[in-house]
């Protein structure tokens, strides 16, 4: 899933739209003005779909060069089996590099996970893989994500 | 979705300047399209200063005060005349001239301007400390710089009553003894860090010329006529923020990532560059996660906690800011160039193979035009904030304490 929607670009034009020329519009945001609305959570299954991942970074979004964690939920399909590892990592494939940190994934019960020191230092394209080894063997799940 | 350069995106630029209306809200001589803008924005201003948590006396002013101190006295180093501002002259952006720093040996590395260094995540050009305080501790001792022991500037201390007297009310009694590698040595280091600290994070640049225009730009009115942005340094702004990308690395109100990057500079390699600072801060025992850290927490600490060891950080280098950049060449973190345009002529054609390991995959040659370098010059150059308070810039006054009768 994509999750640059800029909604929030939408409506602001929208509200230029609307408010007409009473006063003079704004070019650029405030400082620290989110750069879009993200769609998390995102779901999707993995590439065998044995699996369906569910991922939301905490606090509801990603800032570019800020450290945030990662809910990861894990729903085995029929017969899948029981995870025995889970690995989350990222990397940006245009750049052909992946994140400076070495993030680590716990188990926080039943089917959630938490993945601790993600960091994505720079703006663009990057892709969240969540690889999951169980009884039938390694697959994973690819989340594209932008980063403003 | 809207896309760059879609035609919602032209729609709403439009919007965005007002057409069909009386009042135009942004008059500037260069067309920022709503990308750019918004590029623009996440460039300035400076946030609220980040707090230091491992360092207690970050934000002491009496820390400030001896920091300053002892930032310009040369008796700190082995031979009494190398000190702080010898290679980070307030003349000079907190740089100096030289290619390479000269202490009382010739160093491996440009010496980095500190302006702004408040906001930064690692230290040194390769990263080999993560504050401050633990940054300050090794540039004294290093032969090639000032040399120190820390036996000798436990002496220093101890034999000048005002100075220790500044020490001891912040922070205790000064050791008996500092044998290099003891506890008390580190401990008397990170003190003297921790003051050094407090003093750096007062050299802020603030309300630079692109500061103002930005402003100008976030509030709707045309730019301060009194500092307003050449034509060319817009210009230079546009090519910045979109066709030379340079805001992939140069990113956010520093105009620094704080992170490293390999620009495929040629010449024989002198270190690993981060992949080594990577093993130096993990093994540095003054670290956010040492014995002499204020807060030893893991969720203060997480960018130790989960730093990466990998090989393509072999030869990469420490995005420097650019704020100031015009006050300090030379350029890279061996200042290899020697001006402005000389780091725009590599930019633009990308000469020669990596010292070590790869090339960032996203530098590819711009090929710029003269006129598009002199632009990028111009705006470079309007990044250098007003002057630091001269008081800042030199030794304060003499402590008004006098030792106990």
């Amino acid at each position: 899933m994509k999750t640059t929607t800029r909604v929030y670009v939408l409506a602001r034009f929208s509200f230029l739209i609307l408010a007409g020329c009473e006063k003079a519009p704004t070019p650029l945001p405030a400082p620290g003005t989110p750069a879009a609305a993200a769609a998390w959570p995102a779901k999707r299954k993995t590439n065998r779909e044995n699996f369906t991942v569910t991922i939301q970074p905490t606090g509801g979004r990603i800032v570019r060069n800020e450290h945030f964690s990662l809910e990861v939920v894990i729903e085995p399909g029929p017969g899948a089996g029981t995870p025995t590892s889970i690995v989350v990592d990222a990397d940006m494939p245009s750049h052909r590099h992946g994140m400076n940190t070495q993030p680590e994934t716990i188990h926080e019960g039943g089917q959630r996970y938490r993945t601790n020191g993600m960091l994505f230092h720079m703006a663009g394209e990057w892709s969240i893989s969540v690889a999951i080894t169980a009884g039938s063997g390694e697959e994973r799940a690819l989340f594209p994500v932008s980063i403003e | 979705m809207i896309r760059r350069g879609s035609p919602i995106a032209a729609l709403g630029l439009a919007l965005l300047l007002g057409v069909g209306c009386e009042r135009a809200p942004v008059k500037s001589a260069v067309t920022f399209t709503a990308d750019e803008l918004r590029e623009i924005a996440k460039l300035s201003p400076l946030p609220a200063l980040p707090p230091s948590p491992t360092n207690a006396f970050a934000d002491h002013p009496a820390a400030a005060q001896l920091g300053q101190r002892l930032f310009f006295d040369p008796r700190l180093s082995a031979n009494s005349k190398i000190s702080c501002a010898t290679c980070h002259n307030p003349a000079h952006g907190f740089s100096e001239d030289k290619p390479l720093s000269v202490g009382l040996g010739t160093t491996e590395r440009h010496s980095m301007a500190l302006w702004n260094m408040a906001y930064q995540r690692w230290f040194f050009w390769n990263g080999r400390a993560d504050s401050l305080w633990a940054q300050a501790a090794q540039p004294l001792q290093h032969p090639a710089e000032m040399g120190a022991s820390p036996e000798h500037l436990r002496g220093v201390l101890s034999s000048d009553p005002a100075l220790k007297i500044e020490y001891e009310a912040l922070f205790g009694p000064l050791p008996a003894d500092a044998a290099a590698d003891t506890p008390a040595a580190d401990r008397l280091l990170a003190h003297l860090g921790k003051a050094f600290e407090a003093y750096q994070r007062r050299i802020i640049s603030t309300d630079s010329p692109f500061d103002r225009f930005a402003a100008a730009l976030r509030s709707g009115q045309a730019p301060d006529q009194s500092a307003p942005l050449s034509e060319s340094a817009q210009r230079g702004l546009k090519l910045f923020v979109g066709r030379g990308q340079c805001i992939l690395c140069h990113a956010g109100p520093t105009l620094s990532d704080g992170e490293f990057h390999n620009l495929g500079l040629s010449g024989p390699p002198i270190d690993q560059g981060r992949f080594g600072g990577i093993l130096e801060v993990q093994a540095d025992r003054l670290n956010g996660l040492g014995d002499f850290s204020d807060d030893r927490s893991p969720a203060t600490n997480i960018k130790l906690r989960y730093l990466a060891v990998k090989m393509n950080h072999l030869g990469e280098y420490k995005t420097p800011t650019l704020r100031h950049a015009a006050q300090t060449p030379p350029f890279m973190h061996d200042g290899r160039f020697a001006t402005l345009r000389d780091v725009l002529d590599f930019y633009s054609e990308l000469p020669g193979e990596p010292m070590l390991g790869h090339r960032e995959d996203t530098l590819l040659p711009l090929h710029f035009t003269d006129e598009e370098k002199a632009d990028l010059e111009a705006f470079i150059h309007s990044l250098t904030g007003t002057p630091l308070d001269e008081a800042l810039t030199r030794p304060p006054p003499p402590a008004d304490r006098k030792p106990p009768s």
